[in-house]
C-alpha cells in the first residue's frame, strides 16, 4: 500500500495493486457524507479491433462496449439498480471512447454497495432473449443522439476528418452494428476486457483508505479468475476525406457551424501528450476566448456569437482542433478561424497571460477535489494515463512560453473541414 | 449559521462550512413570477457580462483570473409564485493559496456587478444592451432545437397558472423589451425585492458580516416573499406538434393540488420517486426495462406548483401504448397494489439523496433559502423523520388526487 499526500491540495490518497492484478485507489474525504466508487475497464468504443497477445486480431461489431455495459445491468439476484437502491444507493455506468466505468455513491455505509458493486461487474448473466430485448432500448438511445444537435456536429466533423476510424460512429454503435451483437459477441468481449488485472476500482470516501482496501481484497480473495491474457486496441485511420464540407438538415431554429484541423499523432509519451494537450489549451484559450483584447470587437462586428468555442484533443489515436459556433455566413466563419489560428500561431502566447491562465487552473484544479462522483472519475482517467493529478498540476504549474509556442509551431492549420447545420 | 439583517427585508446569512475549498457568495431577489419573462431574462445577460468599474470583457477575464478563475453566474430560477433572479460567485479559499484578502476582493466584485452595472445616461450601455438582447434570442433558438423542452414548454403554456407565466418567452416578447423596460426592473429589484445574500465556506461570521455591512446598503422595503401554490386548471387540453425528427418526445402535466406547505407534500415526494422520478421506479423499470419500448422516461415533481410531469421520447407508433402504460402505473399506485420493496427503497433513496445534498454548496444554500421562505426550518432530518412516517395509505391518497391536464406531443413528420 502507498500512501501519497499532497500539502497544496490539503489531500490524501492510498493506493495498492491485489493479487489478481487490481489496481485499487482510496481518496480520503473525512469531512464529506458521500462515498463514490468507480469500477473501470479500458474497453471503450475504439476497442471494436484489438490483437491479443499471440497477435490475433480480435474484430467486435461497434458498439460492444456499451451494449456490454447495458446488459452487466441484469442479474440473476434481479435488478441491479434496485438492489443497490434497497441499500439507499444509486449506481449509474457509461461508455466513454476508452473505456466503460460503473460507479455508485452512499451517504450510508460502504461495504454492501462496494461489494455489490464488484460483484455484479465481474459476473455477466446473459441470456439470448435478453439480449435481444435490450437492442430496442439501445435503438432508442441511438436515435436520441442522432437529433442531438451538439453530439451529431462533433460526429460529423469526426467523419470528414477521420476514415475507417471508431470516432466516425457514435460510441453506441450504428442501427447494423447494434443488431449484429449476441450473446457470443458478448460473452467474448467481456472475458476479454473485465479481468481484475486490467482494471481499476477508484474511491471517494470519508471511510479509512485501509479499511476499504481491505474490504475489497477481501471480496477478491473470494473469486477465481483465470490468468490475464493481454488485448491491446487496435486503431486504424484511413486518412481525411476528400470532401471537406457537410452540410446536415436537422431542422434547427438556429445554425450551427463546427470548423476542424485534424492534427498529427505523435508517437510520444503519456506525460508528453498531456503537457501538449495543456500547451494548446493554454493558448487557444488566450487568444480565442474573453482573456484577448480582440475577442469584443469579434462579437461587436457579428463574426463570433457569445456561443463560440474551441476545444483541443491530443489523444494517443486521434488529435484536431475544434471550433463550433452560431454564427450564419459559413465561408466568413471558416475564413475567420483560419486567419486567427494562424495569427495565433505567428504571436504565440505572452508571459503575463500564461501566468494568468496558470492562477485560473490552479483554481479548477482546488475545486475538483469538491464532487465525489467528478473526483473518482478525473482520478481513473488521470490513472489510466499513468499520471496522478497532483503530477498533472505540477506539470500545468511548470508550463513555459516557450513550450507553449513550441506546441502552436507543430499545428497543422491546412486540413481544415466544415459542417454546418440547419 | 448566522442571519443578520441588513435592512428591512434584506438579509444575509452566513453559513460556516469547513469541507469546500472556495467560498460561494449568492445574491437572491425574488420577484413576483408576473414580473418575470424576457425583460428578465435580457436583464440577467446583463449583470453576467461587465459592470460599470470592469467595462472590458478582458478586464473581467482579469480580474477573475486573478482570483483563480472565480466564476460568476446570474441566472433566474422560477419556482411557483416566484422568481428569483440569481448572482453566484465562487472564489478559492485564500488559505489555499496563501492570499488572506481574497474575502473582500469577493465581496468587491460581487458589489461591483450587482450594485454598480454599466449605465450610461441612466440606462444600460447601448451595445451592451443590444448584445444581452442577442444572447437572449439565440438562448431562447437553443432551447426551441431540443424536442423535450419544446413539448414541456408548450405543455406548461397549455396548463396556464403559474407554469405558462414560467415559460420561454417569445423571440417577439424579446425583440419588443426596451433598454427602459429592463432598468426599470432592475431598480426594482435592488428597491423593492426581498433579497436574501448566502456566504457559504470555511469563513469567520463576523469578518463576512463586517464586509457585507460596510459594502451593501439598501433602502428598508415592504415586500413579501412567497413561492409556493397548488395550481388548479379547468378541463383537459391534448395537442400535437410536427416536426422533422428521428424519435417523437411526450410530456403529460398531471395536477395534484398539493401546496409545499400542505402535510402530505413528503408522501407527494415518495409517490413521485414510485412512480417516475427515479430509476427504480415504475416507470423505468416497466416501460424501459421490461418491455424496452423507450430510453428515456421519467416524471418530476414541480413541488411549488402543484404539479407532477412526465415525459417520454420514442418511436411515434409507440407514443399510445408507452401512455397507457404510464396510466397503469399510476393505476397501481392509486389502488396501492405496489410492492413493499419499491416503497421502503424509494424512501430509503429519497433519505440518501437529502442527506447526501450537504456535500454540495448549492444545495446546502437552497436549503438556507428554503427555510427562509417557509419561515421555519425544514432540516433534513425533520424531513428523513417525515419519510419515515408516510404509510402505504399516504401514497394511495396523494397518487389518487393526480389528474391529467394536458398531453402535449411532438410527433416525427417524416424519418431522418
Amino acid at each position: 500500500m502507498k500512501e501519497v499526500r499532497n500539502a497544496l491540495f490539503d489531500e490524501m490518497y492510498v493506493e495498492d495493486v491485489l493479487d489478481n492484478g487490481l489496481e485499487v485507489v482510496v481518496f480520503h474525504k473525512p469531512l464529506y457524507q458521500t462515498s463514490a466508487c468507480l469500477f473501470a475497464t479500458p474497453f471503450g468504443s475504439f476497442d471494436c479491433t484489438q490483437v491479443d497477445e499471440d497477435g490475433c486480431l480480435i474484430e467486435y461489431p461497434m458498439g460492444v462496449a456499451h451494449f456490454l455495459e447495458h446488459k452487466l445491468f441484469e442479474s440473476v439476484d434481479g435488478d441491479v439498480m434496485s438492489q443497490f437502491a434497497k441499500l439507499g444507493a444509486s449506481v449509474n455506468a457509461f461508455t466513454s471512447y476508452d473505456e466503460t466505468s460503473y460507479f455508485f455513491t452512499t451517504v450510508d455505509g460502504i461495504e454492501e454497495p462496494l461489494n455489490l458493486l464488484l460483484d455484479f461487474v465481474q459476473s455477466l448473466e446473459i441470456c439470448e432473449e435478453s439480449v435481444e430485448k435490450e437492442k430496442g432500448i439501445i435503438q432508442e438511445e441511438r436515435s436520441l443522439y442522432e437529433q442531438d444537435a451538439s453530439s451529431r456536429m462533433s460526429l460529423e466533423l469526426y467523419r470528414l476528418m477521420y476514415q475507417n476510424h471508431p470516432l466516425c460512429e457514435d460510441i453506441v454503435g450504428t442501427k447494423e452494428s447494434i443488431d449484429a451483437i449476441d450473446v457470443t459477441v458478448l460473452k467474448d468481449a467481456y472475458e476479454r476486457n473485465y479481468h481484475p488485472a486490467r482494471m481499476r476500482l477508484i474511491c471517494v470516501t470519508p471511510y479509512d483508505p485501509s479499511y476499504v482496501i481491505e474490504l475489497v481484497r477481501k471480496n477478491q480473495s473470494m473469486k477465481k479468475f483465470g490468468p490475464y491474457k493481454k488485448v491491446t486496441r487496435v486503431v486504424k485511420d484511413g486518412g481525411m476525406r476528400e470532401c471537406v464540407f457537410t452540410k446536415l438538415d436537422l431542422n434547427l431554429c438556429e445554425k450551427r457551424l463546427g470548423v476542424g484541423f485534424k492534427q498529427e499523432v505523435v508517437d510520444e509519451s503519456s506525460y508528453d501528450r498531456l503537457k501538449r494537450d495543456w500547451c494548446m489549451k493554454m493558448c487557444l484559450d488566450a487568444y480565442f476566448t474573453s482573456v484577448h483584447k480582440a475577442y469584443q470587437s469579434w462579437l461587436d462586428e457579428g463574426l463570433i456569437t457569445p456561443y463560440f468555442s474551441v476545444e483541443e484533443v491530443y489523444e494517443e489515436d486521434y488529435a484536431h482542433l475544434l471550433f463550433m459556433d452560431e454564427v450564419e455566413d459559413v465561408e466568413g466563419f471558416k475564413q475567420f478561424v483560419v486567419t486567427r489560428l494562424e495569427d495565433c500561431v505567428k504571436q504565440g502566447i505572452q508571459e503575463d497571460v500564461l501566468e494568468q491562465l496558470k492562477k485560473r487552473a490552479l483554481g479548477n484544479f482546488l475545486t475538483m477535489f469538491h464532487s465525489m462522483e467528478t473526483l473518482a472519475s478525473v482520478v481513473c482517467r488521470t490513472k489510466c494515463r499513468g499520471i496522478s493529478l497532483f503530477e498533472e498540476f505540477d506539470l500545468v504549474a511548470s508550463l513555459t512560453v516557450e513550450c507553449c509556442n513550441q506546441v502552436l509551431r507543430d499545428v497543422c492549420i491546412e486540413d481544415c473541414v466544415v459542417v454546418e447545420i440547419v | 449559521m448566522q442571519r443578520v439583517e441588513l435592512s428591512k427585508n434584506v438579509n444575509l446569512h452566513v453559513h460556516p462550512c469547513k469541507k469546500f475549498k472556495d467560498v460561494t457568495m449568492e445574491m437572491n431577489c425574488a420577484l413576483p413570477i408576473e414580473e418575470t419573462g424576457a425583460t428578465s431574462l435580457v436583464l440577467a445577460f446583463l449583470l453576467d457580462d461587465v459592470c460599470n468599474s470592469i467595462r472590458l470583457k478582458q478586464e473581467v477575464a482579469k480580474i477573475c483570473d486573478d482570483l483563480y478563475g472565480a466564476e460568476f453566474e446570474v441566472n433566474e430560477v422560477s419556482k411557483g409564485f416566484s422568481g428569483i433572479l440569481k448572482f453566484t460567485i465562487r472564489c478559492i479559499d485564500g488559505r489555499y493559496v496563501s492570499e488572506k484578502d481574497l474575502l473582500e476582493k469577493q465581496v468587491f466584485l460581487m458589489h461591483a456587478f450587482m450594485m454598480d452595472p454599466y449605465f450610461v445616461d441612466g440606462l444600460f450601455y447601448g451595445p451592451l444592451f443590444e448584445e444581452g438582447k442577442k444572447k437572449a434570442l439565440t438562448a431562447i433558438s437553443m432551447a426551441l432545437d431540443d424536442a423535450p423542452s419544446v413539448v414541456l414548454e408548450e405543455a406548461m403554456a397549455l396548463y396556464g397558472s403559474t407554469l405558462a407565466k414560467r415559460c420561454l418567452p417569445s423571440v417577439d416578447d424579446v425583440m419588443a423589451v426596451t433598454n427602459e423596460d429592463v432598468v426599470a426592473l432592475y431598480q426594482k429589484c435592488m428597491r423593492e425585492c426581498c433579497i436574501d445574500f448566502f456566504v457559504l465556506g470555511n469563513v469567520v461570521e463576523d469578518e463576512v458580516v463586517r464586509l457585507f455591512q460596510k459594502m451593501f446598503v439598501f433602502e428598508d422595503r415592504d415586500a413579501s416573499l412567497k413561492m409556493y401554490t397548488a395550481s388548479h386548471k379547468e378541463g383537459y387540453v391534448e395537442k400535437v406538434m410536427e416536426k422533422k425528427l428521428s424519435q417523437s418526445s411526450v410530456c403529460l402535466l398531471y395536477e395534484d393540488g398539493i401546496a409545499y406547505t400542505d402535510e402530505d407534500v413528503v408522501a407527494l415526494m415518495l409517490m413521485n420517486g414510485m412512480l417516475g422520478g427515479l430509476p427504480t421506479s415504475l416507470l423505468f423499470q416497466v416501460i424501459r426495462e421490461e418491455k424496452s419500448l423507450c430510453y428515456t422516461i421519467g416524471s418530476e415533481n414541480y413541488i411549488y406548483d402543484g404539479v407532477i410531469q412526465i415525459g417520454y421520447e420514442c418511436e411515434k407508433k409507440q407514443i399510445e401504448p408507452i401512455f397507457a402504460l404510464v396510466q397503469e402505473q399510476i393505476a397501481v399506485l392509486q389502488k396501492g397494489k405496489f410492492s413493499e420493496e419499491l416503497f421502503e427503497m424509494t424512501k430509503k433513496m429519497y433519505k440518501s439523496s437529502w442527506r447526501g445534498s450537504s456535500d454540495f454548496a448549492s444545495s446546502m444554500i437552497w436549503d438556507d433559502y428554503r427555510s427562509r421562505i417557509l419561515g421555519y426550518e425544514d432540516s433534513i432530518e425533520t424531513m428523513c423523520k417525515k419519510m419515515d412516517a408516510v404509510t402505504r395509505e399516504d401514497v394511495m391518497r396523494v397518487s389518487q388526487r393526480l389528474v391529467l391536464k394536458v398531453k402535449c406531443m411532438l410527433v416525427e413528420k417524416e424519418e431522418l
